[in-house]
């Protein structure tokens, strides 16, 4: 079982706090919803948490040990951060790109071998990417990206993954593919931080979601009770339809609020 | 043919070039007696000629190939742009600016050592500079333009010190040395540079792994361990070593980069930093060689001829991003 947590973190970007003694946690086969407005600190909260930005106050901790003091290789061994908009900048090859996600379990001088080969077909397979192996990386579609970031990811087999907005630039049907593939992989045990913006698959496919309104957490639990009226036009200035459907709820933004 | 192969391949091309550019010049020499010279034996004069003025040219045409060739090859990567190279980010400018004013102040006369070891101070000097303009945590963009910047405040200080030059003499040296060349380098020259440039080379021989991750964007090759602001600091380090003891030795020899190995070799940086610093020396050899064998009464300066030959062809690369670009 493995948690990583922030307590009471607050993060700097210049003189202005983006995130302000923020409380949150992920442990293992959980999907948690990060949501909030753009400018929130979801992004930064979350660079936080992947030990790329160091709080200016609190501690983000991972099974009891502050993150700061795990080693480089040791954190990256264990949470694996799916950056927002991700870039692949030269042609590589796909199969490439996957296999990188193997660099955290590999010594200094020593090359990738069989097994992490294995493991990053295994990835390709599970997104079902293994034909795009051999194709540059620069000539996929949006969808296709998508997941070969994500292969990317799971290819490190982290104990904790934080994607940020990982469906930002996808239609409908890769969406939901790409939350599948996250529920899924929770399911397996790993704890899985997501960034949404997409309020109806946040209700649909997390367990639980964490609200930020201007780098506070503006309410935290189950959809169901963080997607309420109140908090909807309190933090995002919107009303929204709310209703069930499959056993689920589900919440579609419908008109903004006027102005106060 | 596989990446081995391929590295095997261009180390025998380095060689051949090495050889031939220890037989070729105004005096033909065979090359079993040009070998025989090298290792001590044969006619005084042929061991003269070949100690003294070609194997020193050779070494140093090899080293300053393989210094700018794994360069550009981690500036690439680095900056995750194709066109890069140590002209970029102001490193060659900065190395000539030093020399410029070594020889402005007349001092290559009074001391040799003089001149590399200002064309040392102002590659540091520029990579220092570069380095405080785009900050610990400076984005690509910010480092380009800190580049940029760099680049133009020395070419305005070059200029100045031309325009201010004592005498004729002066400014022909400065021109003549501004073009790049390695004619009348000695073994003095090789064993000042070879310090730096083996450990700049060797420095950014280590930065593969980072510069592959690197391809994933700067917060992705971090969260893959990656220790970014390290990487930076030994890629500038170990650009200032080898292109600023280069340009110190050499002048400013430019468009000796990975650019044609790309083809063949892939994309991937760290893949391409031993086959560029191969590539380098080659390119490096082979344009040695053209520079003196093209005209038969005297040198063309091996800058013009790398600057004649690359800058065509810098610009279809241009093109052809201009052209991929949405």
């Amino acid at each position: 079982m493995t948690r990583l947590a922030a307590e009471n973190v607050t993060v700097k970007l210049g003189p202005r706090a983006a995130v302000e003694g923020v409380v949150a946690a992920v442990a293992s086969g959980e999907l948690v919803g990060l949501i909030g407005p753009n400018g929130a600190g979801k992004t930064t909260l979350l660079r936080a948490m992947a030990g790329l930005v160091a709080p200016a106050a609190g501690r983000i901790v991972l099974d009891g040990r502050v993150l700061s003091e795990l080693g480089r290789a040791a954190r990256a061994r264990r949470i694996g951060y799916l950056p927002q908009h991700g870039d692949i900048h030269w042609a590589l090859p796909v199969a490439e790109v996957v296999l990188m996600g193997r660099l955290p379990h590999l010594g200094a001088w020593q090359r990738a071998g069989d097994l992490d080969r294995a493991i990053a077909k295994r990835a390709m397979l599970a997104l079902d990417i293994a034909d795009l192996a051999e194709r540059a990386a620069t000539r996929l579609s949006g969808g296709e990206k998508a997941r070969v970031l994500l292969a990317r990811a799971l290819a490190g087999e982290p104990e904790i993954l934080l994607a940020d907005e990982p469906v930002a630039d996808l239609d409908p049907y890769h969406r939901l593919e790409v939350m599948e593939h996250l529920v899924a992989l929770a399911a397996q045990g790993t704890g899985v931080v997501v960034v949404l913006h997409d309020l109806a698959l946040a209700a649909r496919f997390c367990a639980r979601l964490v609200l930020l309104d201007r780098g506070r957490v503006a309410a935290e639990g189950p959809p169901a009770s963080v997607l309420t009226p109140e908090n909807l036009a309190a933090v995002y200035r919107i009303e929204a339809v709310a209703g069930r459907h499959d056993g689920a709820d589900y919440v579609l933004p419908w008109r903004r609020m006027p102005r106060a | 043919m596989s990446r081995t192969m391929m590295l095997g391949a261009l180390a025998a091309l380095v060689l051949a070039g090495f050889v031939a550019s220890l037989a070729l010049g105004p005096v033909a020499i065979d090359l079993g007696a040009a070998l025989d010279a090298v290792f001590g034996t044969g006619p005084e004069t042929l061991r003269l000629i070949v100690l003294e003025i070609r194997l020193p040219r050779a070494l140093l045409a090899l080293m300053i190939g393989a210094a700018l060739g794994i360069s550009g090859a981690a500036l690439q990567g680095y900056l995750r742009n194709p066109l890069a190279e140590p002209g970029v980010i102001g490193v060659s400018a900065a190395g000539a600016l030093g020399a410029v004013i070594v020889f402005y102040f007349g001092l290559a006369r009074v001391f040799p050592l003089a001149l590399p070891l200002g064309g040392l101070a102002g590659a540091a000097l520029g990579v220092w500079l570069v380095y405080a303009l785009a900050g610990r945590g400076g984005s690509t963009a910010t480092l380009i333009l800190a580049g940029v910047a760099v680049n133009a405040l020395a070419g305005a200080l070059t200029a100045l010190a031309l325009s201010l030059a004592p005498s004729p003499f002066a400014t022909l040296e400065i021109i003549h040395w501004m073009l790049g060349g390695l004619t009348d380098r000695s073994m003095t020259h090789v064993w000042l540079a070879l310090p730096f440039i083996a450990a700049g080379v060797l420095l950014l021989a280590t930065l593969g792994r980072g510069l592959d991750a690197l391809s994933l964007g700067e917060d992705a090759a971090a969260s893959l361990g990656t220790n970014v602001p390290a990487l930076r600091l030994k890629l500038m380090l170990g650009t200032a070593l080898a292109v600023g003891a280069s340009t110190a030795v050499a002048g400013v020899i430019g468009f000796v980069g990975p650019h044609l190995l790309r083809g063949r070799f892939g994309h991937r940086p760290g893949a391409l930093l031993a086959a560029s610093a191969l590539g380098g020396g080659a390119l490096t050899l082979a344009a040695d060689l053209a520079a003196r064998l093209i005209l038969t009464d005297r040198e063309i300066n091996l800058g013009v001829l790398t600057a004649i030959i690359g800058a065509p062809f810098f610009l279809a690369l241009v093109l052809q991003s201009r052209r991929s670009e949405p």
